[in-house]
């Protein structure tokens, strides 16, 4: 993502922008880390700290004008499906590298073609499967406190997101 | 001539209800007991009084003969809350309007009718098709004498599917599209249809005949399909309605069953569907290439509220209606799913 102002960052298309700007810290740099360190492991988008947890972020939208290669966004392939729960996984690394040891939250905004509310509670069930829930428990640690698949209007109307607008860009807000 | 409209007043379930329809495929869905094979058995009961090849037979004695009240008294359609009031029903196909209404004094079907001259004329040549939800061909043989001399009792869908289905002839353009759904079709059901006898057997490659009722219900409907689109039954200008489609079938061969109803919608069919089945819907939805060539209908109950009159919600996606019961049965379960997953 392309960082605006503090904690405003730009999605990949270009098209929207997520505003962290009310967090207590934000990031989208884990890429970069990652990436400058030779690592194989993936990342979220975006991570921004809240009082109370954590919130990996991960964002695709291929409903828009222009979306990088909406034809070959299959949000049901076991591929996609293996991917996103990965970033999960390997974005907790960087978590533990910032120290930071709140409840952990991973949101998958994701837009695409006639996808309703059925669809993406399909996504979640299936993405969800893979990921630590049933390893934890009966465990005193927690990896992973909830997981959420929502449209982008479903993130903007929730009661806790909300507070991190995700909108269209605005003219001359660039930096 | 497509069915554009249809107004009820204090018919069975239904207080005050307008719903307008698309010219291609049109799909009602709703819990149980919410009006939608009602209205489908209402716009065919039009479709059936005014074709010209018929006996001549009124639009309220049709009705009579497809909802089957007791003692063939169209005074039972009445809705229970009307009280003395009276029952209208009005389809509109282009410029036209037939209506009849009725109360309780009405004897049998001699309910008021305006409208059916000109109804008759508008719509003297169309073909109207309604398969019932419950396969019947497999017990076609005798079944109408049966139900003509009241040896049984079955209302006239099942009697007109087996008459419409019994025409065992290749009839119409043999051309490139009709041959194409047939070998879909052939190819589902690995077979052809035959009538032979006042029975309808299914023609598996090269073996025997089978006998209807050794074949499975699910392959029957779709073999039904296949001989309604051979012998000419749907075609440009028909009309069909299809009550739970999804019945019997397994769900793979749902997308196939999708491609020839849009194959059919886009050659002239208008078809009227009733469905509980999320499958059947989405495919519709997601395969649909025109979004006005396709209209959903949700018929529901405001909530909490058993007495509070059917509404209705149209929409052309399915996704986007704000009552859908379908989605929400999934939904509830997709929930219950995850809440298992995640706390265990």
């Amino acid at each position: 993502m392309i960082k605006l102002a503090e904690g405003i960052y730009i999605e990949e298309n270009g098209v929207y922008q997520l505003d962290c700007s009310a967090a207590l810290w934000s990031t989208d740099q884990i890429h970069n880390l990652f990436h400058a360190a030779g690592t194989f492991l993936c990342d979220t988008d975006f991570v921004a700290e809240t009082a109370e947890f954590i919130l990996l972020i991960e964002y695709k939208n291929a409903n828009i004008p222009n979306a990088t290669n909406p034809d070959g966004f299959k949000p049901f392939s076991a591929q996609k499906i293996d991917n996103i729960a990965r970033k999960f996984y390997d974005s907790l690394h960087y978590l533990a590298l910032e120290a930071k040891n709140k409840p952990v939250r991973y949101v998958y905004i994701v837009d695409f073609p006639k996808a309703s509310v059925t669809d993406r509670k399909m996504l979640r069930n299936t993405i969800a499967d893979k990921l630590p829930f049933k390893m934890q428990q009966g465990k005193q640690g927690k990896l992973i406190d909830d997981f959420e698949v929502l449209s982008i209007s479903e993130w903007n109307g929730h009661s806790e997101y909300a507070a991190f607008p995700l909108t269209p860009v605005s003219q001359g807000e660039a930096s | 001539m497509a069915l554009k409209k249809i107004y009820l007043e204090n018919f069975t379930v239904f207080d005050k209800m307008e719903i307008e329809f698309c010219e291609g495929i049109n799909v009602f869905i709703g819990e149980n007991g919410t009006g939608k094979t009602h209205i489908m058995k209402l716009l065919y009961a039009a479709c059936q009084s005014a074709h010209a090849s018929k006996k001549v037979i009124s639009f309220p004695q049709k009705i009579v003969q497809v909802f089957k009240p007791d003692h063939s008294n169209i005074s039972r359609l009445l809705s229970r809350k009307a009280g003395n009031g009276s029952a209208k029903v009005q389809v509109t196909s282009g410029k036209n309007t037939l209506r009849t209404a009725f109360n309780l004094k009405t004897k049998n079907w001699d309910a008021e009718v305006v409208g059916a001259q000109v109804w008759e004329k508008q719509l003297a040549d169309l073909t109207s098709t309604f398969i019932p939800a419950k396969e019947i061909l497999s017990n076609s043989k005798n079944l109408v004498n049966a139900i003509n001399v009241g040896n049984v009792d079955f209302d006239d869908t099942y009697k007109d599917i087996i008459s419409v289905a019994s025409v065992d002839i290749s009839r119409g353009p043999n051309n490139v599209q009709k041959k194409k759904y047939l070998q879909i079709l052939q190819d589902i059901t690995d077979g052809k249809v035959k009538y032979e006898n006042e029975e309808f057997y299914l023609l598996p490659g090269n073996q025997v005949k089978l006998e209807f009722q050794l074949v499975a219900e699910g392959m029957r409907k779709i073999a039904l399909l296949w001989q309604l689109i051979k012998n000419g039954t749907l075609e440009q200008g028909t009309v069909l309605f299809w009550d739970e489609p999804e019945a019997n079938i397994n769900p793979k061969h749902i997308p196939a069953l999708v491609e020839i109803l849009l194959n059919l919608q886009a050659d002239g069919v208008q078809i009227f569907i009733a469905t509980h089945d999320y499958v059947l819907a989405k495919y519709l939805e997601i395969r649909t290439k025109d979004a006005c060539t396709i209209h959903f209908h949700s018929l529901y109950k405001k909530e909490g509220k058993k007495e509070s009159p059917i509404e209705i919600e149209s929409n052309c996606n399915f996704k986007d209606l704000a009552n859908n019961s379908i989605a929400e049965a999934f939904n509830k379960l997709l929930d219950e799913v995850f809440e298992q997953t995640t706390k265990g």
